[in-house]
């Protein structure tokens, strides 16, 4: 009974908590790590796309649309001069974070793709200038969707060959970022 | 399998040469393919399952006379996921670049059939010192492997070597060759370089085509090709 | 509806476990030398890769998710996996000899596949519904089996060909793996995936 059942099942049970808690114990120290790395980015990511500012503050607004992750007033000398917005979409290959800055005329100043799972060589190309500069002619008028051929208009993003899904993710996001943008200045002052 | 017919040595250069895991025993064949497309890739992937393997080999060797022969097939996949979520959890802190590029093939280490055929080969049966140097050697060989194919993928397709461009007005690259199909020509072709120029050529050949398909055989039964 | 034909296809075709994702090669090198052999580890990896799916996708939403213990994913995963093919093969044995009989020598295989772990760290990843994370699931199986079958085609023809002493054994296989790989790459971009 000892050496049949309990012994093995003992020894299995044991191994398996020193190793849950060695895991624990490093995911506590390696989380703190990825954390701060991960404010330093956003940071940087929010200057890239709203270059004019010289800080931001988050700020807390009720009745944003869900994929709004978060908002910051962007400041340059005590006036606002437009907002920029973390934004999850969901694309090809899972969780997208988009950084997209909005200025106080309701004008795209930027957009910025982090973290990712999108395909190599495929969905990954949203990072590139040439497809995120579409959004800069884009305001708060627009109302955008993604097509396959060439543009017409400021309404009109093209998709990047092969990446629909990815596209219009992305695409999804800035539309999300300029809706809150309407929402916080037409609806407060 | 006798200690003491394996110096400290030729238990270390088993792994890079005569055992290579990759080359000659071919086990760990799905990361050695999918992230070969740059030579900084192999480099990473080799640390980190060289890490894993050290750290499950000495566990192992460690508790190896405590653990029941009923339970030690879970046992040992415990210890190793164990030690390859930690190198996921200090990649991911220490060395993100390297992260992002491993992706999912970084939790995969856990069934690289190299780590579970140490264990149930090496670890289980010989000292912890022993088993340090196979851990080493056999590391060592996989990182060697994936460095020479990630080199030739690299260098072949895109022009470049850990990033510095050498082939400028050579010749234009061979995407193909980052692409999937060039890691099968790659491996393919590396392997053909050795069975040509080995000298234990028929043997090995032998052993290629039974650990292929007998990764869970041979731990099962301790010396490869019993299914 | 279309995003579960999309993602069937795209797991089949385009994002094809072995040809394009190097999941599950160990077995696809090993045993496809005859058909009949890669139908039955197919099969396997279908039944297997289904019911792990469902169980990874709902301890990973039920437990692992609402008390922050992602981290332990890797570790529960391939236990759980282990186990289920322990479990498969005890059933297997006890109700459907036969069926044992041709399948068992490739279930014990099945543990260490990257296949499987794999599509369960993909369906976590990639934040899928249920629904489809099992379609993602079978799908990739299928993908799988589709790729072990026509290798173990061309592997048949390839058996009768001359071949340089060099590449005998593993090397043509590999190249001709590429050649399949090939193949499938065309069908990058299908139905604007």
């Amino acid at each position: 009974m000892w050496n049949n059942i309990i012994k093995p099942t003992l020894v299995l049970f044991i191994v398996c908590a020193v190793i849950a808690g060695a895991l624990a114990y490093v995911n506590g120290v390696t989380q703190e790590i990825i954390e701060a790395r991960t404010q330093q980015e956003q940071e940087q990511f929010r200057k890239e796309v709203m270059a004019e500012a010289d800080r931001f503050v988050k700020i807390e607004k009720e009745g944003m649309p869900d994929k709004i992750a978060g908002v910051y007033e962007a400041y340059r000398n005590d006036t606002i001069v437009g907002y920029v917005m973390d934004v999850t979409v969901k694309g090809y290959g899972g969780a997208m974070k988009l950084t997209v800055g909005v200025n106080i005329n309701g004008q795209v100043t930027g957009v910025v793709i982090g973290d990712n799972n999108e395909t190599p060589g495929l969905g990954s190309k949203a990072k590139d200038p040439g497809f995120t500069e579409q959004f800069k002619e884009v305001t708060t008028d627009n109302t955008l969707n993604v097509v396959k051929q060439n543009k017409k208009s400021a309404d009109e993003i093209q998709a990047i060959s092969g990446a629909t899904i990815t596209s219009r993710a992305v695409t999804g996001g800035v539309q999300a970022a300029l809706d809150s943008v309407k929402l916080i200045t037409e609806g407060g002052n | 399998m006798a200690k003491s017919s394996k110096g400290s040595l030729s238990i270390l250069t088993n792994g890079i040469m005569k055992e290579n895991p990759v080359l000659k025993l071919v086990l760990g064949t799905c990361p050695s393919l999918a992230i070969t497309t740059m030579a900084k890739n192999g480099i990473g992937m080799g640390i980190a399952a060289t890490f894993v393997l050290l750290g499950s080999n000495i566990v192992i060797s460690l508790i190896r006379k405590m653990v029941p022969d009923k339970v030690r097939i879970p046992v040992f996949i415990t210890v190793i996921a164990g030690f390859t979520t930690i190198v996921d959890m200090l990649l991911h802190a220490f060395l993100p670049d390297i992260y992002k590029e491993l992706g999912i093939y970084i939790p995969l280490i856990v069934v690289n059939c190299i780590i579970f055929a140490r264990a149930e080969m090496f670890a289980s049966k010989n000292s912890v010192g022993a088993s340090i140097l196979d851990a080493l050697g056999m590391g060592a060989g996989f990182t060697i492997a994936l460095l020479i194919m990630g080199s030739i993928r690299e260098i072949l397709g895109s022009g470049t070597w850990m990033g510095i461009p050498v082939t400028k007005n050579l010749f234009d690259p061979a995407i193909i060759m980052i692409l999937p199909p060039g890691g099968f020509l790659a491996f393919g072709f590396v392997v053909a370089a050795i069975q040509k120029f080995s000298v234990l050529n028929v043997k090995n050949k032998e052993i290629a085509s039974e650990c292929g398909m007998n990764c869970p055989g041979c731990a099962a039964a301790g010396n490869g090709g019993d299914e | 509806m279309k995003e579960i034909i999309l993602i069937a296809i795209a797991a089949v075709f385009v994002e094809n476990f072995v040809l394009s994702k190097f999941l599950g090669i160990c077995p696809f090198l090993g045993v496809s030398k005859k058909t009949s052999t890669a139908v039955g580890m197919g099969g396997a990896i279908i039944f297997v890769i289904t019911i792990s799916s469902v169980v990874t996708w709902s301890i990973n939403e039920y437990l692992l998710k609402p008390y922050d213990l992602t981290y332990l994913q890797t570790i529960v995963f391939i236990l759980v996996i282990a186990a289920l093919v322990q479990l498969v093969e005890t059933v297997m044995k006890k109700f459907m000899p036969p069926l044992y009989r041709a399948l068992g020598i490739y279930l014990p295989l099945i543990t260490t596949n990257c296949a499987v772990l794999g599509s369960a760290l993909l369906i976590v990843e990639r934040e899928y519904t249920f629904l489809n994370a099992v379609v993602f699931g079978v799908s990739s199986a299928v993908g799988f089996t589709l790729a072990l079958v026509l290798f173990s085609g061309v592997r048949e023809r390839i058996e009768t060909n001359d071949i340089p002493t060099a590449f005998k054994g593993l090397p043509i296989t590999l190249i001709a793996a590429a050649l399949v790989s090939v193949a499938f790459f065309g069908f990058q971009g299908l139905f604007g995936i």
